[in-house]
């Protein structure tokens, strides 16, 4: 086991290099670059130059490249052209919210989609079922700029119940914080949901013709009991790896959601660097990015270890 | 991507309005303002700012050293203007005040300011504003005097402006690389914590030369969507709003508990003719090009009647350069396909216009597509991200491209950069001897009749010789809710010290 997550923490290495040199280069190959992005229409060419020879911009690519790797083994990410910001803690401080955000969608995913894709699964062809799956594709269909809109115009500007956006600090203001994240943790729930519940839908309608269940019922047990206990933890492996990914990508980054409830979240953040051409958040957020990814696929592996415990990791 | 956003205005709207207002506000208590404005700025360095939605955030962490009124009168700031001849200003400082940090406003902050833009490794974009500044002397404890090479007319304006931002020197120096984002200086408000994105924290300076504003925090979030931003002020969530869309202020303005206050901007919306390549270095194409395109119609698709129809690069709002008979005839189809005829074009032109994904800007094309296209012209609208546009334009990469511009209350300010040989702004690549003849003379005109001449003939050229497409001046929109009180000026941001809650 030790030896197993050692390589797997080992295969880090090779794929932040390669990320590292994909994302440096491709960044570079947008036309327009940090000083003209900073300094915009209204500047003229001698301060565009002045602020090219600042940011070393004036170097060739593999020496800049080369610099940056160095700097970024001693842990030093650079600066943000845009602001002057430090880019580590900008990064780490976006993933916060996002971490958070992600997390209570994931909940809100959850809470919908596993009972709703079970009750589709041993009501299979009723109408239960179709409504279920009605629902998912809207879930799956419903834009998350339109939904988030919709959602303040009901719960803040008809019922003014919640806050339309913005973001607190879960440690200075507890309730604050909760009433913020409802609002953009339906949005994003919602479309997340849908996936789940037709994941495990299906998932479960592998299981449950399966023998081992008939037996089961032959032996007359309950059916509840036997939907929860036989069939659905055998079902819960493909539903696993799913949530893996979608959370994943969730890290990532969920632009639309953040930018309609102003979330300062590490999706925003990067999509503005980009259109900045802010080279150094672009590239340490392509990193974190990438480790993330990384890590939740280890993670979802040794979920399967636990859940299933003929699975082996060697 | 536009058109998702039109449908979502109109569908957005359409649902707002069958909702009832509660009225409800989520306000921190009436001390605290929250703001919604367009982008999170990039800098709060007055320095090295260069987007136009930053100046909301600025001039209410830095004061200029002269004020400028609503109607664009200059008054005194944080010093007097003097000029004892037409090439030398004397600023005399208001005794005792301080910056944010305690750093006192005194001649030799002042002289450290001016050093600072003026240093081409600041790579400050005032440097060229500040026109033609032979040197900067502190001649008494709270005296600065500036000598110009050559008179300058749009001097006062440009210190009513971002040049006029003073900055504490000692923050400068102490915080570095931090100072854009930790800013000190001589404003009503200090900066108390910003986080990306979410949101930028103001809190009361007690020593601002006016006296502590009413509003004790003002915080400003950055809220992109324009049809999000609106919704967030009809829910209380914010109280203000910055650049409310043209489609949403017949709807604002019906609202009893919402204020929508629009005024003429000093802006313009246009569109370059790329000059050095076919088919537009042929003035005869251009002519044609631009007579096809009635801006009226653009005032009314795109700015759903808001705003002032544009022939030229001085708006309204400059009422003292303003030139209210500058009209060419537009919108004449079989004039336009004559025109063409007549330049030996045979069959449509084929042009391309470059724009942005904004909403407004790509409305905007697709109007002029439809116009162009009916008077002998084949029109195709290519679209690209901000930062790529500023690269077309500078490299002269494309045929028409928007070129629109944040405004400036000197008309030296709209067309200098843009209209003379060498202009950062002429992105059109037309050069007149004439124009640029009369620009340079402006600038060194102080009797304003005199100037205002010189404009207007300098505008009657351009729109001869159609090297940009004018097409509108958009008016400043914003809205607040009914119960907070605040100025408009026509540069769009906002002074918040004379902003109060009832």
């Amino acid at each position: 086991m030790a030896a197993y997550l050692t390589s797997r923490i080992a295969s880090l290495v090779p794929i932040l290099f390669g990320t590292s040199l994909v994302s440096f280069f491709l960044i570079r190959l947008v036309p327009g670059d940090p000083a003209v992005a900073l300094l915009g229409l209204e500047a003229d060419e001698r301060a565009i130059a002045a602020l090219r020879a600042q940011l070393a911009l004036d170097q060739p690519l593999v020496v800049q490249y080369l610099t940056w790797l160095g700097r970024v083994l001693s842990g030093d990410f650079g600066r943000s052209v845009q602001g002057g910001r430090e880019v580590l803690p900008l990064l780490v401080g976006a993933l916060g919210p996002t971490a958070q955000l992600s997390f209570a969608a994931a909940i809100v995913s959850l809470v919908i989609a596993i009972p709703a894709g079970i009750v589709a699964a041993t009501r299979r062809d009723t109408a239960v079922d179709y409504g279920a799956s009605f629902a998912a594709l809207c879930g799956l269909s419903m834009p998350s700029f339109w939904l988030g809109i919709l959602l303040i115009l009901a719960f803040s500007v008809h019922l003014p119940w919640l806050p339309a956006s913005g973001y607190v600090p879960p440690l200075s203001d507890p309730l604050g914080f909760i009433s913020h994240l409802v609002l953009p943790a339906l949005t994003l729930g919602a479309a997340l949901a849908a996936a789940t519940m037709r994941m495990t839908r299906s998932a479960m309608l592998e299981v449950l013709r399966s023998d081992y269940v008939r037996t089961a019922r032959a032996k007359g047990i309950p059916g509840r009991l036997v939907v929860w206990r036989h069939a659905f933890r055998n079902a819960r492996i493909p539903v696993v790896t799913l949530l893996g990914i979608q959370f994943g990508q969730l890290l990532g980054g969920v632009v639309i959601t953040e930018t309609v409830f102003s979330w300062p979240g590490i999706g925003k953040l990067t999509v503005d660097a980009i259109f900045a051409r802010d080279y150094a958040v672009v590239q340490g957020a392509v990193l974190l990015t990438a480790t993330i990814f990384v890590l939740i696929n280890l993670a979802t592996d040794l979920v399967y270890t636990v859940l299933d415990p003929r699975v082996r990791l060697a | 991507m536009l058109r998702r956003d039109v449908l979502k205005g109109f569908a957005v709207g359409a649902v707002a309005g069958m909702l009832a207002h509660p009225g409800v506000v989520f306000a921190q208590g009436a001390k605290t303002l929250t703001v919604g404005i367009v982008s999170d700025p990039v800098t709060l360095d007055p320095a090295l700012m260069a987007s136009f939605f930053e100046l909301s955030v600025q001039y209410n962490v830095h004061e200029p050293l002269v004020h400028v009124t609503p109607d664009l009168k200059v008054e005194p700031g944080l010093a007097t203007l003097s000029s004892s001849d037409d090439r030398t200003y004397v600023l005399t400082l208001r005794p005792g005040l301080t910056f944010h940090d305690g750093t006192p406003v005194d001649a030799a902050a002042v002289k450290a300011n001016f050093d600072r833009m003026l240093d081409p490794a600041t790579a400050s974009p005032r440097r060229s504003e500040l026109g033609p500044i032979e040197g900067v002397e502190a001649t008494g404890p709270l005296v600065v005097t500036i000598r110009m090479r050559e008179p300058y007319a749009p001097f006062p304006q440009v210190l009513a402006n971002r040049a006029g931002m003073m900055v504490s020197p000692t923050a400068v120096k102490a915080l570095g690389a931090d100072f854009a984002t930790r800013a000190v200086g001589a404003g009503p408000y200090k900066v108390a914590s910003w986080t990306k994105n979410a949101e930028l924290v103001l809190e009361r300076f007690d020593g601002y030369w006016r006296g502590p504003a009413p509003i004790e925090r003002v915080v400003f979030r950055p809220i992109s969507d324009e049809t999000v931003r609106v919704t967030n002020l009809r829910s209380g969530t914010v109280q203000l709003v910055d650049a409310v869309p043209p489609q949403a202020v017949a709807q604002i303005a019906r609202e009893g508990s919402l204020a929508l206050k629009q005024a003429p901007g000093l802006g313009f919306n246009a569109f370059s003719l790329n000059t050095t390549r076919p088919p537009f270095n042929d003035v005869r194409v251009r002519r044609a090009f631009v007579m096809a395109v009635n801006p009226e119609i653009v005032q009314r698709a795109v700015y759903f009647g808001t705003g002032d129809v544009s022939y030229g690069p001085v708006p309204p709002s400059i009422g003292w350069a303003y030139d209210k008979g500058l009209r060419t005839p537009r919108g004449d189809a079989a004039a336009v396909r004559k025109m063409l005829a007549d330049a030996g074009q045979a069959g449509p032109v084929p042009v391309t216009i470059t724009v942005t994904n904004s909403p407004v800007q790509v409305r905007t094309a697709e109007v002029i597509q439809a116009q162009a296209n009916q008077a002998g012209f084949k029109v195709e609208v290519r679209q690209i991200d901000p930062t790529s546009l500023i690269t077309v334009l500078r490299q002269k990469d494309f045929d028409v491209c928007m070129s629109p511009w944040s405004g400036r209350s000197d008309p030296d300010g709209n067309m200098y950069n843009y209209f003379t040989k060498s202009g950062p702004n002429n992105f059109a690549g037309w050069q007149s001897d004439k124009v640029d003849g009369l620009l340079q003379k402006a600038r060194a005109t102080t009797d304003q009749t005199a100037r205002a001449g010189l404009y207007r003939e300098a505008e009657r050229e351009i729109a001869q010789e159609a090297p940009m497409l004018f097409l509108n001046f958009p008016a400043i929109l914003q809205a607040s809710t009914k119960a907070l009180t605040w100025l408009q000026y026509p540069d769009g941001a906002f002074r918040l010290q004379f902003a109060k809650f009832d």
